[in-house]
């Protein structure tokens, strides 16, 4: 997703460092272990760095957000969007040398399927026959998430998959995974990547700097600091989306006190300081570059009016709970805090844990969302889902997304607030990292300078 | 809501004719009511038109403030052509144009673009109340071009495509005098008519069966031969390609197998690394001292001695003069492709690297080589992309050139040749 934002700036990938130095393209080398240190866990989420590089699915979105072949070559749309049957690619087969098979395929999907859009998934021959409940037309770029990649698993009990790299061992935050000679999008360059998670920002720049480590977190409110520091550091489009989640319960059962939070949102403060203006505001579910009609949502603070919605009432107090422990996130839901109080409201800033011990689901959550698709109707889905809610008209039209997401965002469930880039930095031997669309080092594509 | 266009060449090109003919048989109709004021169609005539329908069913007839504001791709000097088109079908329905203070209706249109087409909107005003409209049209980025520069190296723009192109060669073909071959990694398709500057229309393809996954940096060549036949190498493949006499009359025939026999590399053979991006090092016939693997070489008979000069994996470039191999001075920012060509010009001999650029955008450059040196002769062209593939051609004069461009993302092959005297 996040590319279209860097089109839309005139780059799909920008580098933001001023030590880039300028040299002809050379073919990538084979060889060399590629070291990786990252704040999340490597391994544990879906659309984890470790099993992006190790699992496929049926399909992939390209830059463009145009879905593309992956595991299935083909796919054809039947009984008007209701049934959908994929062709598997001939020859494929996973890590432990066993086929691809449209029973196995269908296997990895039935585990995988919690809110998933089908009703049915079944192995017919060489392809899947998916059914869904209400007509479904973006099936293709919604089995392009990484929820939906398909796993299995050895005789050993590892995790196998099909894609570059082959998984080899996952332990105390430090993920090992090897080039998969035969992978069927061709062998990586590199002969292995190691991936150390949990690891304090700190420490990564400090190993980066050191030629301890090769590709490493910048967090988007640390860019600029990484850029002073001379790393070399490269950025997505926009494609987190940092959203105020607000429960419709409570003193915010109203919907005029939902919109007079939504209205007391300082979100060009939230912008310029605490995220260093990267990234965009926005008031959108999509951003702009995607769908063109993001301006429509404005995203202007108006206090007076928030305060004459909020009433003189407002005398329970409201719990506003940073999902993301990390600095920014907590510096951000202070911010929002002290606006809401601006506005009337009475707030207090709890971690995770106080509102687990509160026991109750907090009035007020600053989430971040991951956006993976690049389509607009399936982005939208995604993003939908998040919240608990479906697509309610099936066109791909824009202006039925933008009634859909107007007539979602005016409930002031869920308030936008910024869409947020991705940025790693990168040391000096690792050549060709780019970013897949949805921010994601695609480290199958890195090459080392001094990879013999 | 309506979509105008997408984001094709072709479509646009559709559309653009559309328009016009729609605007050419109103302007037919018009003309003997009100002659003066017709005009050929602009290319914003549809969605303008489409969106102005829009419009015109919010606020029926009447008098409206317009603003039109861009944050689209679209050039400032098309926006009165578009404030045009948009009035005068307005107009057309009843809605006519007014400043801010007379009218009670602001429209309000904004240019915009999303990731795939362009979007424009119009946000109606009566009162509080604001209403959208909206209308999908063709993208409005402008196509990307090759620039061509008059320098001592041309290059002429044989095709371009999204889908890799590994190499491409213009022959001449039974019946199809001006054939171009394009070897992607799955496909040989075969285009003629496009010689003289024309389109090159795809004629036949043929599929290329490989046992193997194929190595990510995939590589491949042609080798045309004057029987009206060529060979495609592709790593652990070998496609053939000869004039074949059928019921319906002479055809072209494609085979292709697993086979590891050696490439054309320069005037010698060299066999290919299946599994990696280079040469293993051992050509027909040996060139003498012990080669390395490499990616390319470049052979140079000019008339100062032939040289033989290696892109290593390792980085460096050596020279050989048929008894040793030895480090090429002058080499230090090339990049791993290198290819040989003869000309009219100088030593008769020249060989094209790429040369320092970024990143993003090589460039390339000529040079002769002069005992264990290389000295540039030309001045450096500039490219628009990476260059991926850089092969001699049957012509001893010619190279062919792939760029991959990032945007948009597509392969570009080029015919280069060198110009002297200029």
């Amino acid at each position: 997703m996040c590319r279209w934002s860097a089109i839309s700036k005139g780059m799909a990938v920008l580098w933001l460092a001023s030590a880039c130095t300028a040299l002809a393209h050379t073919r990538p080398r084979y060889g060399g272990t590629l070291r990786v240190e990252t704040q999340a866990d490597p391994w544990q989420a879906a659309d984890s760095i470790g099993r992006r590089l190790v699992f496929d699915s049926l399909t992939r979105t390209d830059g463009s957000g145009a879905v593309q072949p992956a595991l299935a070559v083909r796919w054809k749309a039947q009984n008007g969007n209701h049934r959908w049957e994929f062709w598997l690619r001939p020859g494929v087969h996973f890590h432990d040398g066993s086929p691809l098979t449209a029973d196995r395929v269908q296997q990895s999907l039935e585990r995988s399927c919690k809110q998933c859009p089908w009703t049915s998934v079944r192995a017919l021959g060489d392809s899947l026959v998916f059914t869904t409940a209400s007509p479904d037309p973006v099936l293709p770029e919604e089995l392009a998430r990484s929820e939906y990649a398909i796993a299995a698993e050895d005789v050993a009990g590892n995790p196998v998959g099909t894609g570059p790299f082959r998984f080899v061992s996952n332990g105390n935050y430090l993920l090992s995974l090897a080039a998969a000679d035969d992978a069927w999008q061709g062998r990586p360059f590199v002969d292995a990547v190691e991936i150390t998670g949990r690891r304090v920002v700190r420490t990564q720049w400090l190993d980066l700097s050191a030629g301890h480590a090769d590709v490493v977190d910048v967090p988007v409110e640390a860019v600029r600091q990484a850029q002073q520091e001379r790393l070399n550091v490269i950025q997505s489009g926009d494609c987190d989306l940092l959203v105020l989640s607000v429960a419709r319960n409570g003193v915010l059962a109203e919907d005029a006190r939902r919109e007079a939070v939504a209205l007391a949102v300082d979100r060009a403060a939230l912008y310029n300081v605490i995220f260093q203006k990267q990234g965009e505001m926005t008031a959108s579910l999509l951003p702009d570059a995607l769908t063109g009609y993001g301006f429509l949502f404005p995203v202007a603070r108006d206090p007076a009016r928030a305060q004459g919605l909020h009433g003189a009432s407002g005398g329970a107090t409201l719990m506003l709970v940073a999902e993301d422990m990390n600095a920014a996130m907590q510096l951000a839901a202070e911010r929002i805090a002290l606006n809401l109080r601006e506005a009337g409201f009475h707030v207090q800033v709890a971690t995770r844990s106080m509102n687990a011990e509160a026991n109750g689901a907090p009035d007020l959550a600053l989430k971040r969302i991951h956006l993976e698709s690049a389509d607009a109707q399936a982005a939208l889905e995604q993003m939908l889902a998040a919240f608990g809610q479906t697509l309610t008209d099936e066109s791909a039209d824009p202006a039925a997304l933008y009634r859909q997401e107007a007539s979602f965002t005016q409930t002031h469930q869920v308030i936008p607030l910024l869409y947020l880039p991705r940025s790693y930095a990168v040391g000096a031997r690792v050549h060709g990292l780019r970013l897949s669309p949805d921010g994601v080092p695609l480290l199958a594509d890195v090459s080392l300078e001094d990879a013999k | 809501m309506t979509a105008a266009g997408y984001n094709r060449r072709h479509r646009m090109k559709s559309l653009w004719l559309r328009a016009r003919v729609l605007a050419g048989l109103a302007c037919t109709g018009l003309l003997l009511a009100w002659g003066p004021v017709c005009r050929a169609a602009e290319p914003w005539d549809t969605p303008a038109t489409e969106l102005a329908h829009q419009i015109a069913t919010l606020t029926g007839p009447g008098a409206v403030s317009l603003t039109i504001r861009n944050n689209s791709a679209i050039t400032l000097d098309e926006i009165p052509a578009i404030r045009r088109s948009l009035l005068n079908a307005l107009s057309a329905l009843g809605v006519t144009a007014r400043p801010a203070a007379d009218a009670a209706t602001t429209v309000r249109v904004t240019l915009s673009q999303s990731a795939r087409q362009g979007l424009w909107v119009a946000e109606v005003q009566q009162g509080p109340e604001v209403r959208v409209a909206m209308v999908s049209v063709a993208n409005t980025a402008p196509a990307t071009k090759p620039q061509g520069t008059p320098v001592l190296l041309r290059r002429t723009l044989l095709f371009a495509q999204a889908e890799p192109i590994l190499d491409a060669q213009t022959m001449a073909l039974p019946g199809n005098p001006h054939s171009l071959v394009v070897l992607s990694p799955d496909e040989i398709a075969i285009y003629h008519g496009g010689e003289s500057g024309g389109a090159w229309v795809k004629g036949e393809t043929f599929a290329i069966a490989h046992g193997r996954p194929y190595a990510r940096d995939i590589r491949g060549r042609l080798e045309v031969d004057t029987a009206g036949g060529f060979k495609a190498y592709l790593p652990g493949v070998v496609c053939s390609a000869g004039q074949q006499e059928t019921t319906a009359g002479a055809g072209l025939a494609v085979s292709c197998a697993d086979s590891d026999d050696p490439w054309p590399a320069g005037l010698r053979r060299a066999f290919y690394n299946s599994s990696r991006n280079y040469f293993t090092g051992v050509t027909i016939p040996s060139v003498g001292g012990d080669a390395e693997p490499f990616y390319s070489l470049a052979e140079l008979p000019g008339k100062n001695g032939a040289a033989t000069v290696y892109s290593e994996v390792g980085g460096q470039f050596r020279v050989s003069d048929g008894a040793s191999l030895r480090p090429l001075a002058g080499s230090r920012d090339w990049g791993s492709d290198v290819v040989g060509v003869q000309s009219e010009c100088g030593a008769g001999a020249q060989l094209l690297a790429t040369g320092s650029g970024d990143a993003m955008q090589d460039s390339l450059i000529a040079y002769e080589v002069a005992g264990h040196e290389a000295i540039a002769v030309s001045p450096p062209l500039p490219l628009d992309g990476q260059v991926v593939a850089l092969w001699r051609t049957g012509e001893p004069a010619t190279a062919t050139m792939v760029l991959k461009t990032e945007q948009p993302l597509q392969y570009e092959a080029y015919r280069v040749s060198l110009v002297c005297n200029q």
